[in-house]
């Protein structure tokens, strides 16, 4: 199994590499524009997160979009791998490209600041706080762990065809949600500020933990769909 | 005698198409070509066998041992050829013979070497500037790096210039002097199959018309050619095919010594090429449907 995370690396690091570079330059132009008009921390900080957790869910498909269009799944299961080994190593890539991307991203937000001089300015203070990193990974993780199943199951286009329908579906009906049912918007919004009120060593530890079981599931999931589909 | 790949009632339904009930079996150190018209099922038969079509019912062991089991096991000692190389064309071939290599224990870079040097292949080219035949040959240089014990190849020579075609057929010839590998070989040229071939499997539309020896397909079929005024109801059953004309009657047969007791020295008996074998059990089916 190393060697298809390898593999992975190996043959794709020129859209690999691309894609960070563009996450990074989205990092510096963002808190380089950010910071030139002297914004307050909100919403300039929650609109950059948003920008960081967008294109840091995209890109974690990057493999998976690679072999499904240049089709080598057939060569790949040809080789001595299993289907299972195959869905594992995709997990596996797809958690190091996240953490790549994030990291390429933080240092994108500094450099970003560093070219404004504006290291110590009041914004990028969030940014260094590493538990909000850590919750955007693991809200990345829990989206490509639902996006995944349908992706094996349904393939690229179609799979991501049905996610996106899905994403809009929901966001519909979350704010039909807040516009029609205050009531329904206002115990939401009770439960999220209890979780965000919640000690960070129970918070985050369960927010981890609730994700790896998410992502370990799905894996299961998709290693089961992948063993009986035909390449 | 061991046998390489053993097959047993292996069945497929994609609803418009059915691999219905395939059995056959190839015994090491021996060729095998499955041969067939496009569409047939060569392809769903080699991918399944690779596990990468999943099968409705049936078996298929490689080596003795079931190949969904120990698919891993098995998959080191086979080297496989695809129809279209769909490699990743943005790569060389250093670079995909770098990401391919670390895959199998038994990797030899001499051998790997010595195909490249043997083919033409420039190793620094990137594979969307390969040609069809080069890219036939990279698949088969990376195929046989690893002293695999079977090797299979899907439709090698379709699209390749005579040339090449010749080269490959010729270096098959080659492979062959190994004992131990066996090779299973489709193709829908039959003269690519005539000439290295030990074994045959003839399918069509999903059926096996059948899989045997070719010295035994030659010994039993025939071309018999003869007036119109001969050919009666029953004499037209013992054939697989008939063409008429205005000169007379062209059949085949699959039981030369029935036939030649039953029409004796009255018309022309001709060695059939697997061409005529295809054509008029093609024919058959036809006129059954």
């Amino acid at each position: 199994m190393w060697q298809l995370i390898l593999k992975d690396f190996r043959v794709n690091w020129i859209y690999q590499l691309l894609s960070l570079v563009l996450l990074f330059l989205i990092s510096v132009l963002y808190m380089y524009a950010a910071l030139q008009t002297k914004s307050s921390v909100d919403p300039d900080i929650v609109i950059y997160f948003m920008v960081v957790l967008l294109s840091t869910g995209i890109t974690s498909f990057l493999f998976f979009c690679v072999d499904e269009i240049s089709n080598t799944n057939e060569i790949i299961a040809s080789l001595p791998v299993s289907r299972k080994q195959m869905v594992t190593a995709r997990y596996t890539t797809t958690i190091v490209q996240v953490l790549l991307a994030l990291g390429f991203h933080f240092f994108g937000g500094i450099i970003g600041a560093y070219l404004q001089d504006g290291l110590d300015s009041d914004i990028l203070m969030p940014i260094y706080d590493f538990r909000l990193w850590v919750t955007i990974a693991f809200i990345v993780f829990i989206f490509s762990s639902y996006s995944y199943p349908l992706l094996y199951r349904f393939g690229l286009f179609k799979g991501m065809l049905i996610i996106g329908i899905g994403h809009f579906v929901l966001y519909a009906i979350f704010i039909i949600a807040m516009i029609l049912h205050q009531t329904v918007w206002g115990s939401i919004q009770e439960v999220i500020f209890w979780m965000l009120n919640l000690s960070e060593w129970i918070s985050l530890p369960v927010f981890i933990t609730v994700s790896v079981l998410i992502m370990f599931g799905t894996l299961l999931t998709c290693i089961n769909i992948f063993k009986n589909k035909d390449i | 005698m061991s046998t390489t790949l053993e097959i047993t009632n292996l069945s497929k339904d994609y609803g418009d198409f059915r691999l219905d009930n395939i059995s056959f079996s190839l015994p090491k150190g021996y060729v095998m070509g499955l041969i067939g018209p496009n569409g047939a099922g060569k392809t769903t038969i080699i991918k399944i066998i690779m596990n990468l079509i999943m099968k409705q019912s049936g078996a298929v062991k490689i080596f003795g041992k079931d190949h969904q089991k120990f698919e891993v096991e098995v998959k080191k000692r086979i080297g496989f050829v695809y129809d279209t190389p769909n490699f990743y064309e943005h790569l060389n071939l250093k670079q995909l013979k770098n990401t391919v290599a670390p895959f199998y224990e038994n990797w030899d870079e001499r051998t790997f070497n010595d195909l490249i040097d043997r083919f033409k292949l420039p190793l620094n080219k990137t594979l969307k500037k390969f040609s069809k035949g080069m890219a036939m040959k990279s698949s088969i240089a990376m195929a046989l790096s690893h002293h695999a014990d079977f090797i299979i190849m899907d439709e090698p020579t379709s699209g390749l210039d005579p040339v090449v075609r010749r080269e490959l057929l010729d270096f098959l010839r080659e492979l062959m002097v190994d004992e131990n590998k066996s090779i299973l070989f489709s193709s829908h040229i039959t003269t690519d199959i005539e000439q290295v071939a030990d074994y045959i499997t003839y399918v069509q539309d999903g059926k096996l018309v059948f899989s045997k020896t070719k010295d035994d397909i030659f010994e039993e079929y025939a071309l018999v050619k003869g007036g119109n005024e001969m050919l009666d109801l029953d004499i037209r059953k013992g054939f697989v095919g008939v063409r008429t004309g205005a000169f007379g009657f062209e059949g085949l047969t699959n039981n030369l010594k029935e036939t030649k007791e039953l029409l004796a020295n009255n018309v022309i008996y001709e060695k059939a090429s697997l061409e005529d074998i295809m054509f008029y059990t093609n024919l058959n089916l036809k006129t059954a449907y």
